[in-house]
């Protein structure tokens, strides 16, 4: 059954890819949330210029100043394994949709996947769910001023749905309506991201906004190199079992099409 | 003859529909998955997956 395919394979890739992103997180990536987490000013307290959250030393001050009350992991080794956890089935996720478009595609005669062509799909993958909604909100360190949440959320989804259709409308419409894609493309960056007023970081401590400012832009090379390797791994993984395990002959047959019949 | 091509078509129609239907709900289990990561609401959910979030570009905090 082809449902049961798609979810299956999508477990394996997205236990590999998200292995790999994993890895470049611990190293590269939360270093810097960490070393963030460190100029976090609680909301309750006074400003004070030279106030950090515990040991500094060991970059590793863990507070959610906004909910304080809320279980949180424990840092370290527990806080790396729910990072790591989620990164799983953020991978299972974004590897279910994959296979499950590619597979459509494929059984509609519009494509014929292949692990070359994978390349093309994870930096498809990448430009959808990270490029485009970094373009309008670039990847965020804790302590930087943001607009409401829900707000940011909302403008996410529309980023990466419209530029996601967009792409698909670009590549496999008649030629046609590709203008339409690209009408899909600019909708989210007319609309525009939600942006709060003023400066980025509101620390009270100008050497700490200094510094701040320069962890986001190590933030923002750090996950989008990491982003990126995530995706092409997705890309060609998911390619690769797409033609191996998911459309089998078996499965073809079992949805009334020969081997032949997306060739 | 007639009636093998009809059936045929007949066939080919249905599996459109079910094949739509079984990657449509591939896709929706996927975005599910997707929502409980990067957009659950809930303190724990976000605590849980903040570094996820954060690494991600999911709008965070």
């Amino acid at each position: 059954m082809l449902f049961r395919r798609i979810i299956l394979n999508a477990l394996l890739v997205g236990v590999v890819a998200s292995f790999v992103f994993s890895l470049l997180q611990v190293y590269v990536v939360n270093p810097i949330i960490f070393a963030s987490e460190t100029y976090e000013v609680p909301e309750e307290a006074a400003p004070v210029a030279d106030h950090h959250h515990g040991e500094e030393a060991a970059g590793h001050s863990h507070s959610h100043h906004h909910d304080e009350e809320a279980w949180a992991p424990e840092d370290g080794i527990e806080r790396t394994a729910y990072t790591m956890s989620a990164n799983v089935f953020a991978g299972i996720g974004y590897a279910a949709i994959l296979l499950a478009v590619m597979s459509q595609l494929s059984l509609q005669g519009l494509t014929r996947v292949s692990v070359l062509k994978g390349v093309a799909w994870g930096l498809g993958g990448f430009i959808v769910f990270f490029g485009a909604p970094a373009i309008g909100i670039p990847p965020e360190i804790p302590g930087i001023e943001a607009a409401p949440v829900e707000h940011r959320q909302l403008w996410w989804m529309l980023a990466a749905g419209a530029v996601a259709v967009g792409l698909l409308v670009l590549a496999f419409a008649p030629l046609k309506f590709k203008a339409l894609g690209l009408v899909a493309i600019a909708i989210p960056y007319l609309v525009s991201a939600p942006h709060p007023e003023g400066p980025a970081f509101s620390h009270p401590d100008p050497a700490a906004v200094v510094a701040l400012t320069d962890l986001h832009q190590q933030f923002i090379v750090t996950t989008s190199v990491s982003n990126l390797l995530f995706w092409l791994v997705m890309g060609v993984m998911s390619a690769w079992v797409l033609n191996r395990w998911v459309l089998t002959p078996s499965v073809l047959k079992g949805l009334g099409q020969d081997e032949t019949a997306n060739a | 003859m007639t009636t093998q091509v009809s059936s045929a078509q007949h066939a080919k129609t249905h599996v459109k529909v079910s094949s739509l239907a079984q990657t449509a709900a591939a896709v929706i289990f996927g975005a599910v998955v997707l929502f409980a990561v990067g957009f659950l609401p809930t303190d724990a959910a976000h605590n849980a997956a903040h570094d996820t979030r954060h690494a991600m570009a999911f709008p965070c905090h």
